[in-house]
């Protein structure tokens, strides 16, 4: 099993997604961590009825998910990795599923975010998960869909800014 | 009347609504909502929910028009689908013309029955018609 790319994205499979990334690192393979939608069965059916039949598609609570990586059930695939949040993205991690590079992709707006391109929008927790998950050797950048320009995650901050 | 709901990707349903009317004129009772790469779910949720409301007339229910199974418009919308609202993904020209000129009295699930066989009808490759013609 390889890991082609883990991204966070707060809309989890979309149309970017599908549509542009699926077919720019050739996975085979979506697996989504995410404990809210494993919960709701609607969001969960349609998100796997999205997916092209020819590949396989996991969506599951994230402790669920990393028993998932650790057996030997994802053999050969090629892997795309969804979170929906910096920290879902971090527990993932602490608890041993060791992604090496990270893609921020939509983070969208919320209370208390800061704007820091047209699709991330930060707060400082989000920070500080993202600067304990750089700490632990993971590789940040931000590029929304594969058409845009690749950023390290700090360049977006503007200087004397948390981070 | 069942009320219309455009929901699509950037301004795809604005200039969908747009060239519909251009061909048919003014359709009441439908609203456009763009889905853009810088809005939050839940601000999208909220514009879909006013725009459901505001074309609701009595209890003939809304239909839900959005460009592509899989996609965020599709996705927020799916989560209003009830007794009174109906999904249709892979809108075209072609079906939006269609459902405003059919919808009168039609019930909600019906329609949208009809609209789908319709829309996968409606793509048509003329060379097609060309060596049929010819044969």
């Amino acid at each position: 099993m390889s890991i082609v790319l883990t991204r966070i994205d707060n809309r989890l499979i979309h149309g970017q997604v599908l549509e542009s990334w699926v077919p720019y690192v050739h996975a085979n393979c979506i697996v989504v961590a995410n404990d809210s939608v494993a919960e709701a069965p609607l969001k969960k059916m349609m998100m796997e009825a999205s997916v092209p039949s020819r590949m396989r598609v996991e969506i599951d609570r994230i402790e669920r998910i990393i028993e998932l990586f650790t057996s030997s059930s994802l053999d050969g695939m090629k892997v795309l990795l969804l979170f929906a949040s910096t920290a879902d993205a971090l527990r993932a991690h602490q608890a041993g599923l060791h992604y090496r590079h990270l893609n921020l992709g939509n983070l969208h707006a919320g209370a208390g975010k800061t704007r820091l391109s047209c699709t991330i929008f930060l707060d400082p927790e989000d920070l500080s998960d993202l600067e304990e998950l750089e700490d632990a050797g993971v590789d940040i950048t931000a590029r929304c869909i594969p058409a845009d320009a690749e950023r390290p995650w700090r360049k977006l901050i503007p200087k004397g800014r948390g981070a | 009347m069942i009320g219309i709901v455009v929901v699509t990707h950037a301004r795809l349903a604005q200039e969908l609504l747009n060239t519909a009317e251009m061909i048919i004129g003014p359709i009441p009772s439908a609203r456009a909502v763009s889905i853009d790469r810088g809005l939050s779910l839940e601000v999208a949720k909220a514009e879909l929910r006013q725009a459901i409301e505001e074309v609701s007339q009595s209890d003939s229910g809304v239909i839900i028009l959005t460009d592509m199974f899989g996609g965020t418009p599709t996705n927020i919308s799916v989560e209003f689908l009830s007794d009174q609202v109906e999904v249709l993904a892979g809108i075209s020209l072609p079906l939006l013309l269609k459902c405003a000129n059919s919808r009168a009295g039609l019930e909600l699930a019906g329609l949208a029955a009809m609209l789908k066989e319709y829309a996968r009808n409606a793509i048509i490759r003329p060379a097609e018609l060309l060596s049929a013609k010819k044969s």
